[in-house]
C-alpha cells in the first residue's frame, strides 16, 4: 500500500481549511507591509468569503458528489476527515459567522485592539480552523485537536482587552474551567478507546455492538464504557454551555470584548453540537447505550433550559443576561440531540438548522451590542432606553431578533423551534417538546425588558454615529432571519440531506 | 384575489416606512388606502359568492377563491389559502373594520403617527391571514404575527397602565399559542399525515382514539383558542387591555381580535377532534355560561364604563361558546339542532364583531369630551349632547339584544339551539341576558339621563368623522336585525360541514 492509497489525500475537500490557513499566513506577512493597520480587515475577510464559497465548491466535486450519491460518504486523509454533507453544512455556517464575526467589529477593534489588530483576525482564523476541522471529522482524534485549536484561540480571543481586569478574568475563567473540561473529555475518550481500541467513531460503534475486545469481556466493561460516555458528555456540556457546566459562561461573556462574545455564543458552540452529533450518533448510538445518553442530555436540556431562562430574567447587565439566553438557547438544541437516539435524520436537521438559525439571530443582536459598546456607556439593559427614537432601524432589527430568539414567526428561531418540536414529538419525547414551549413564554420575560427599554422608554442619548460593518451585518442578518424563513424548504432539504448520511 | 386581501396592507405598511414621519397627512392617507383596498376585493368577492363554485381539491374541498403554492414540501407546510362562510364573514368584518379604525384614529393619535399606522397594517395582514389559512403553519404564522403589533399598540399610546396591559396581554396570548403548537404538531405527528393541510389533518385525526395525548392536544389547542376569544377563566387580560388601548384598538380587539379564537375553534379545533370534542362538550358548555353569568354581573359591577363594555364582550363570546358546545352534543343526536346552534353561536360573533366596535367608539367619544370613563362622574348627556347620546342609546340597545338589531337574533338562535343539548342549564346563560339588559338600563340612566352636569356645559356634538363611523355600522346592525338571511346563508354550507364532522365524530 504506497502512500496515496493510504492517506488518500483530497485536495478539493480540504480547500476551505487550506485557504484559511493559507489567509492566516497571508495576514501575518501583510502585517509587515501596510501602514495603515486596519486594512488587515479586509484581507482575512476575503479569504474567510472566498472560504465560503470554496466550501461550495467543494461540495460539487464529482467524486464527492458520486459518494453521497451511493450513500458512502468519501474519507479522506486516512479517514481521519469525511466528506459529507454535515460537514459542508456547518462548515458553511462557522465561515459565515466568522465572516460576519469580522464584518461587524471592524470598527470596534480599531478603536479598543490599537496594536492588536493582527492577534484579533490570526486567532479568530485559527479559532475557526479548529471548529472546522472539529465539524469534519469521524474521528475522536481530529474532533479533539479541533476542539483544542478552537479553544485555546477562545482564551486568547477573550482576553483581548488588555487593559481592562474583566477581560483578563474572563480569559483566565475561561482557560481554567475549559482547560479542565477538556481533560474530563480526553479522559472520557481515552475510555472508549480502551475498550474498543478505536478512536474512529464508527470502529467505535462496532466495537460496542459486541466485537472484539468489547464481546470478549462481556459485562465487565460495562462500566467503563458508561464513564466513558458520561465523561464525553461533560466535557462537551461543557463546551456548549449546558447547565450544570454552565457556570463560566456568564462571566466570560461579560468579560470579553463583545463582538468576541458574541461569536463565543454561536461558533464554537455551533461547531461542538457538531462534534456532540457526530460522537453521539455515529459513535455511541448502539442498543443499550442509547437510552443512556438520551437520558443524560434530556436531563441537561431541561436544565439548561429552565436554570438559563429564570435567571436570565433577573440580570440587569445584558450580556451577561444574553449568556443566560445562550444557555437556554443550548437546552433547546439539546432536544434535538436527545431526539437523534431514535429519530436520528430528524434531530440532526433540526439541530443544525437551529444553529443556523441562531447564528443569524445572535450575531445581528451582538452587531448591535458591539455598536453601542464601541460608542461608549452600555453595560446595563437601561443604557438601550430610547434606542427607538436614537436609532429606529437597530431598535426594528432587534425587536426582530428578539422575536426570532422567543421563536415568534415569521421568523427563522421560529422555524428552528418548530423542527425541534417536530423531532421531540417524534422521538417520543413529547414532554420535552413541552417544556421547550413553557421556556419559550419563559424567556419573553427578559427579552421584553430590552424591547420595552428601546420602545416604551425615552433617552436623551444622542443619535448613534454610522458604522458601515455593524449596518452591514445587521442587514444580513435581518435579510437572514427572514430570507432563510421564507426560503426554508431550501435550508430544511440541505439540513435533511446533511442529516441523512450521517449514520 | 385573497392573497391580495392579506398582503396589500404589509406592502402599504412597508411603502409607509419610506415617508418621513412628520408627513402625517399622506400617512394617513396611504393607511386609509391600504385599508380601504381590502374592503374593495372583499365586497368583489362577496357578489361572486354565490356564482363560485366550491373547490374539490382535497386540501381544500368545500372551500372558495383557493390558492396553493408549496412552502415547504419537506415537511408538508403549504401556502393554502380559501375560505369558506365562517372565514368569510370574517374578512367581510375585518375588511370593514380597519378602515373605520384608521378613520377613528385620524386626529386622535398624536404621537408617533408613523408607527402606529405602521403597525396597523401589519395587524390587518395577521388577522386577514388567519382567516383564510387552511394550513396549520401558515395559520400559526398569521396568528403571532397579530401579537406584536397588538402589543405595541397597547403598550405605546394605551392609558396610563399601558405597559401592564400590553404584556399581559401578550404574555396570555402567547402560552396559549405555544402550547396549541404543542399540541397540533403531536397531531400530525400522531397521524403521520404528513402534511399540515387542516383538511387532510382533520380527515385523520377525527378517527384517532380518545387517550390521554388526543385530549391533552384538544384542549392544547382549544386554551390556546379560548385565550383569544376570551372564555372563562382565561378572559383576565381582556378588561385590562380594553381599558388601557386607545379608542381605534379598542375597536379592533372587540370586533375582530375576539374572533380569531372563535373562528379558530369552528375551524380547527372541533374539526380535528370532534370525538373529544363531544365528550368534554359539558366542560366548555359550563364555562361558557359561567363566563356568561359572571361577566353579566362583572360588568354591573364596574365604575368604568369602558371596563362594562369589555366584559359585555366576555358574556357575547360565552353565548357562542355554550352554542359550540351544544352543537357538538348534539351533533350525532340531532344534527338539524346542531346546525341551529351552530348558526346562532357564530351570527352572536359577527353580531358582537358590529356592535361591540362601535360601543367601544361611543365611550371613547365620551371620554375624548369629558376625559372621564367614570360611571359616577358622567350623567345628563341627553341635554349636553343629544345626538352622540342617541347614537350610544342605540348601541347599547343593541348589546343588550334587543329585538330588531343584530344582537338579538344571535343570541335567540344560540340559545334555542342549545336548550336540547343541555336542557334547563341553559337557563343559566337566559339569566346572564337579563342581568346584562340590567346593566346596560343602568348604565344609561346614569349616562345618559338626568339633569345636565354643569362642568360639561358646552360640549361638542357629534363630528362628521364620528357620524362617519357610525353609520355604515349602525345601518349593518340594523339591517342583519331584521334581515338576518344573507348571512345565515352565506354560513350554512360551513355549518352542515362541521355538523357533519361532529356527527362522525360522535360514532
Amino acid at each position: 500500500m504506497n502512500w496515496t492509497t493510504a492517506v488518500n489525500p483530497n485536495y478539493v475537500f480540504i480547500m476551505p481549511q487550506l485557504i484559511i490557513t493559507a489567509t492566516l499566513l497571508l495576514v501575518m506577512i501583510v502585517d509587515f507591509y501596510v501602514k495603515e493597520k486596519r486594512n488587515l480587515v479586509w484581507v482575512t475577510l476575503a479569504g474567510v468569503v472566498v472560504s465560503f464559497f470554496s466550501v461550495f465548491f467543494a461540495a460539487t466535486d464529482e467524486e464527492i458528489k458520486l459518494g453521497l450519491a451511493i450513500g458512502e460518504p468519501r474519507e479522506f486523509f486516512g479517514g481521519m476527515l469525511v466528506a459529507d454533507g454535515f460537514t459542508f453544512f456547518l462548515q458553511a455556517v462557522l465561515l459565515g459567522v466568522a465572516a460576519l464575526v469580522i464584518l461587524l467589529s471592524v470598527d470596534y477593534v480599531e478603536k479598543f485592539f490599537r496594536g492588536a489588530f493582527l492577534e484579533f483576525y490570526q486567532v479568530l482564523l485559527s479559532a475557526t480552523l479548529g471548529m472546522m476541522f472539529m465539524v469534519s471529522s469521524r474521528d475522536l482524534v481530529t474532533i479533539y485537536i479541533g476542539l483544542e485549536l478552537s479553544s485555546i484561540s477562545s482564551y486568547i480571543l477573550a482576553g483581548l482587552l488588555r487593559k481592562d481586569p474583566k477581560s483578563n478574568e474572563a480569559a483566565l475563567k475561561y482557560f481554567l474551567n475549559s482547560a479542565t473540561a477538556s481533560a474530563v473529555l480526553l479522559f472520557g475518550i481515552s475510555l472508549l478507546y480502551g475498550v474498543s481500541g478505536q478512536t474512529s467513531l464508527q470502529g467505535i460503534a462496532a466495537a460496542l455492538a459486541g466485537t472484539g475486545v468489547v464481546a470478549a469481556a462481556g459485562e465487565a466493561v460495562l462500566p467503563l464504557i458508561i464513564t466513558g460516555i458520561i465523561f464525553v458528555a461533560a466535557g462537551f456540556a461543557f463546551k456548549v454551555s449546558a447547565v450544570p457546566m454552565h457556570l463560566w459562561a456568564p462571566d466570560v461573556y461579560e468579560g470579553s470584548p463583545t463582538p468576541v462574545t458574541g461569536f463565543f455564543s454561536v461558533g464554537p458552540k455551533g461547531a461542538a453540537f457538531g462534534a456532540i452529533l457526530r460522537i453521539f450518533v455515529v459513535g455511541l448510538s448502539v442498543g443499550p447505550f442509547t437510552e443512556r445518553w438520551t437520558l443524560i442530555w434530556a436531563v441537561l436540556a431541561t436544565a439548561s433550559m429552565f436554570v438559563g431562562n429564570l435567571t436570565a430574567l433577573v440580570q440587569s447587565n445584558i450580556k451577561r443576561m444574553m449568556a443566560y439566553s445562550s444557555i437556554a438557547q443550548a437546552g433547546y438544541m439539546l432536544v434535538g440531540v436527545v431526539a437523534t437516539g431514535t429519530q436520528p435524520e430528524a434531530g440532526i436537521s433540526a439541530v443544525i438548522y437551529y444553529v443556523l438559525a441562531y447564528a443569524l439571530t445572535n450575531l445581528g443582536i451582538f452587531a448591535i451590542l458591539t455598536h453601542l459598546d464601541q460608542e461608549g456607556g452600555w453595560v446595563t439593559i437601561d443604557d438601550l432606553k430610547g434606542l427607538s427614537s436614537r436609532n429606529p432601524v437597530y431598535a426594528w432589527a432587534m425587536l426582530l431578533f428578539l422575536v426570532s430568539l422567543i421563536g415568534i414567526p415569521p421568523t427563522v428561531g421560529f422555524m428552528g423551534k418548530l423542527f425541534l418540536f417536530q423531532a421531540a414529538a417524534k422521538s417520543g419525547y413529547l414532554w420535552l417538546a413541552l417544556v421547550m414551549a413553557v421556556n419559550s413564554v419563559i424567556s419573553v420575560g427578559y427579552y421584553y425588558r430590552v424591547v420595552k427599554a428601546m420602545f416604551l422608554e425615552q433617552s436623551d442619548r444622542p443619535a448613534l454615529k454610522p458604522s458601515f460593518g455593524i449596518s452591514t451585518t445587521v442587514v444580513l442578518s435581518i435579510i437572514g432571519v427572514v430570507g432563510v424563513t421564507i426560503a426554508s424548504n431550501w435550508f430544511v432539504q440541505w439540513a435533511s440531506n446533511a442529516a441523512a448520511l450521517l449514520k | 384575489m385573497l392573497s391580495l386581501i392579506v398582503f396589500v396592507p404589509l406592502v402599504f405598511a412597508l411603502i409607509m416606512l419610506f415617508v418621513p414621519k412628520t408627513q402625517e397627512k399622506v400617512l394617513y392617507w396611504l393607511a386609509g388606502i391600504g385599508t380601504l383596498i381590502p374592503l374593495v376585493i372583499s365586497l368583489l368577492l362577496a357578489a361572486q359568492w354565490y356564482t363560485t363554485d366550491a373547490s374539490k381539491e382535497v386540501y381544500a374541498s368545500g372551500m372558495k377563491f383557493v390558492e396553493h403554492f408549496n412552502w415547504i414540501p419537506a415537511i408538508g407546510v403549504n401556502y393554502t389559502i380559501g375560505v369558506d362562510g365562517f372565514g368569510f364573514t370574517m374578512i367581510l368584518l375585518s375588511a370593514l373594520l380597519f378602515p373605520l379604525a384608521v378613520l377613528a384614529s385620524y386626529k386622535y393619535i398624536n404621537t408617533r403617527v408613523k408607527d402606529y399606522l405602521i403597525l396597523l397594517m401589519i395587524l390587518a395582514t395577521g388577522t386577514n391571514g388567519v382567516f383564510v389559512a387552511l394550513d396549520f403553519m401558515v395559520f400559526y404564522v398569521f396568528w403571532e404575527i397579530v401579537l406584536l403589533p397588538m402589543y405595541f399598540l397597547i403598550g405605546i399610546w394605551g392609558g396610563p397602565r399601558r405597559e401592564y396591559a400590553a404584556i399581559k396581554f401578550f404574555l396570555y396570548t402567547l402560552i396559549g399559542s405555544v402550547v396549541m403548537l404543542v399540541g397540533a404538531i403531536y397531531l400530525y405527528i400522531a397521524t403521520g399525515v404528513g402534511t399540515f393541510n387542516l383538511l387532510q389533518m382533520a380527515a385523520e385525526t377525527s378517527l384517532l382514539p380518545i387517550n390521554g395525548l388526543t385530549i391533552f392536544a384538544f384542549f392544547a389547542l382549544v386554551v390556546g383558542f379560548a385565550v383569544k376569544v376570551p372564555m372563562f377563566p382565561f378572559h383576565t387580560w381582556l378588561p385590562d387591555a380594553h381599558v388601557e388601548a386607545p379608542t381605534p384598538i379598542s375597536m379592533l380587539l372587540a370586533g375582530i381580535l375576539l374572533k380569531l379564537g372563535s373562528y379558530a375553534m369552528v375551524r380547527i379545533s372541533h374539526p380535528l377532534l370532534p370525538q373529544v370534542a363531544q365528550q368534554y362538550a359539558w366542560v366548555l358548555f359550563a364555562f361558557g355560561v359561567i363566563g356568561i353569568l359572571y361577566a353579566a354581573l362583572a360588568a354591573m359591577a364596574q365604575k368604568d364604563f369602558k371596563k362594562q363594555v369589555a366584559y359585555s364582550s366576555v358574556n357575547h363570546m360565552g353565548f357562542f361558546v355554550m352554542a359550540l358546545a351544544a352543537a357538538s352534543v348534539l351533533g350525532p343526536k340531532d344534527p338539524d339542532m346542531a346546525q341551529v346552534a351552530l348558526q346562532g353561536g357564530y351570527f352572536v360573533t359577527i353580531a358582537h364583531g358590529l356592535i361591540s366596535p362601535l360601543f367601544f367608539f361611543a365611550v371613547g367619544m365620551f371620554y375624548e369630551r369629558t376625559h372621564t370613563r367614570d360611571l359616577g362622574k358622567l350623567g345628563g348627556m341627553f341635554l349636553t349632547i343629544p345626538v352622540a347620546a342617541f347614537m350610544t342609546a342605540f348601541i347599547a340597545f343593541a348589546n343588550l339584544g334587543l329585538p330588531g338589531l343584530a344582537g338579538f337574533i344571535g343570541e335567540f338562535v344560540a340559545l334555542t339551539g342549545s336548550y336540547p343539548a343541555f336542557g334547563l342549564w341553559v337557563l343559566v346563560a337566559g339569566a346572564g341576558l337579563v342581568i346584562t339588559a340590567a346593566w346596560h338600563l343602568l348604565t344609561m340612566r346614569n349616562v345618559l339621563l338626568g339633569e345636565a352636569k354643569k362642568e360639561y356645559a358646552g360640549l361638542h356634538d357629534v363630528t362628521w368623522k364620528e357620524k362617519l363611523i357610525f353609520a355604515p355600522m349602525a345601518v349593518l346592525i340594523v339591517l342583519f336585525g331584521v334581515y338576518p338571511k344573507p348571512i345565515l346563508d352565506m354560513l350554512q354550507g360551513s355549518v352542515e360541514v362541521l355538523s357533519k364532522v361532529m356527527e362522525l365524530g360522535g360514532k
